[in-house]
């Protein structure tokens, strides 16, 4: 009863004191959304985002190079860590072999693990972090950019479509954005963490290990999966060509992407179409403060991967199986995180796209 | 000093040891451990700058050179403790190597405690992002 008391006054409050909602066309307002982090690349460059003449500005004079160059000198890249953790591990790996007694050998190789886990567990925390910092500041820019975004288009060319469209494609956003920084994010921290009990532990946990990597991998390709048909555009913006480039680009994909590669593989073709679709105004304003937003943390993690590689090279050799397996759960959560950015961020790229084409853009 | 002056003065010692372990099997005992004493301060000046060069190197990680200071001592430790052990067992006192192991492996267990230490607050602080 108190319910429908409390629903009926807010109604009522609701119909006597109207409040008008409308979207400013001026550009300004668009920029006043753009994060902190990417304001700061613009400021420190020659160039503006004022208006739609200077996004193509950007895009004409190869500002945009220019722009992620300063975004990179920015973002400090973990280049002399990874040198650094690489030696270690030569270091911790080949002191083993002087000792010959299998007792203390195995002691030596429990601290040198014990230390290879640290040395990779600091850096961890700063990537989850700067993956959380880049998931929420996308976020935010998403959920302020999409309204103004459909305002653009309303009064451009008005379409009922692109109105009722937004508020789906909004609430796949928000919900992408929840699921990856609120579930996916602590399910990783918390696989690696298992995942170094269980190295030093004598696997006792790799069943529970191996269900968690099999609930991200499949919580990933549910979201990837789910924006797809959500935005069930892939007919109206799918390049017509299946041409040898694409096809090139499917298999690059569908390889080096970890864990979603092959999802993403199959959505090339409409990631492609809405990229072109993009090519116009407002949407190349999304593109650039997407690629300055992602791009950083995308080349860290593939840092990451490229000097864990390494790292798993140098290991194998040995018989040295807790190191092995503590870089192989490192190597797995910086997978997770950069399946979790790729998805998020192409996410992005179709609910954009999406948007554009139900709201007439062609 | 090469390695090759190292072999010869090993070899000479090894059958110096043979010779005198007949007569008098004690000054046996002392002369391999004079030989290890000798090889072993010979070769600290090359693991002490070897050392320095890895810890100069790993300087840029602040909590780096700490960790690899522990794993230095762990495997100095544990080459010490080895080659005691085998001269201990080479002399017949097998309690006394065994005695060794013992001491050398609750020693590493104490070294290795400050690294659990800073693993379980590192994972703390995972948690807490």
């Amino acid at each position: 009863m108190k319910k429908i008391c409390l629903f009926v006054i807010t109604l009522i409050i609701v119909l006597l004191f109207p409040f008008n909602c409308y979207a400013d066309n001026d550009f300004d307002s668009v920029y006043d959304i753009v994060p902190d982090d990417v304001k700061d690349v613009f400021s420190e460059s020659e160039y503006e985002l004022k208006s739609i003449q200077d996004v193509i500005n950007i895009i004409s004079n190869d500002g945009l190079f220019s722009l992620i160059k300063i975004a990179f000198s920015n973002y400090s890249l973990p280049l002399k860590t990874i040198t650094s953790l690489l030696l270690l591990s030569v270091l911790s790996v080949s002191l083993q072999i002087i000792i010959e007694k299998p007792e203390t050998k195995k002691m030596a190789q429990i601290i040198s693990s014990l230390i290879l886990c640290i040395l990779l567990a600091e850096p961890l925390k700063n990537i989850i972090i700067s993956v959380t910092e880049c998931l929420n500041s996308s976020g935010i820019f998403m959920f302020s950019f999409l309204p103004i975004f459909a305002s653009f288009l309303i009064t451009s060319s008005p379409t009922t479509s692109a109105i009722a469209y937004t508020s789906t494609i909004y609430f796949f956003t928000e919900l992408t954005v929840f699921i990856s920084k609120s579930v996916l994010t602590p399910l990783s921290t918390f696989l690696f963490t298992m995942s170094v009990v269980s190295s030093v532990s004598d696997g006792i946990f790799n069943n529970l290990l191996g269900g968690i990597k099999k609930l991200i991998i499949w919580t990933l390709g549910l979201v990837t999966t789910i924006f797809t048909a959500v935005t069930s555009v892939q007919s109206i913006i799918t390049s017509a060509a299946d041409s040898v480039a694409i096809r090139t680009g499917k298999f690059v994909v569908g390889s080096s992407v970890p864990v979603v590669g092959g999802y993403i593989s199959e959505v090339m073709n409409t990631v492609i179409g809405s990229v072109s679709i993009m090519r116009s105004g407002i949407g190349l304003f999304a593109i650039i403060i997407m690629i300055i937003m992602f791009l950083p943390v995308i080349v860290e993690l593939l840092l990451w991967k490229v000097g864990l590689k390494f790292c798993q090279m140098i290991t194998f050799g040995t018989d040295n199986e807790i190191s092995i397996n503590i870089i192989n759960s490192f190597d797995d959560v910086i997978s997770v995180m950069l399946s979790i950015i790729i998805c998020v961020f192409i996410g992005m790229i179709l609910s954009i796209s999406a948007i554009l084409v139900f709201g007439g853009v062609k | 000093m090469n390695i090759l002056s190292i072999i010869i003065i090993s070899v000479v010692v090894s059958v110096l040891a043979v010779l005198v372990k007949q007569n008098n099997p004690a000054y046996s005992v002392l002369l391999i451990i004079a030989f290890a004493v000798i090889i072993i301060s010979v070769t600290l000046s090359y693991l002490i700058s070897l050392t320095d060069n890895i810890v100069d190197t790993v300087n840029s990680i602040e909590y780096a050179s700490e960790f690899l200071k522990i794993l230095l001592k762990a495997i100095a430790i544990c080459i010490l403790s080895d080659l005691a052990s085998n001269i201990c067992k080479d002399a017949g006192n097998t309690t006394v190597a065994v005695c060794i192991d013992v001491i050398t492996k609750i020693i590493l267990l104490s070294l290795s405690l400050p690294l659990v230490d800073k693993l379980v607050e590192i994972i703390q602080g995972l948690f807490n992002i």
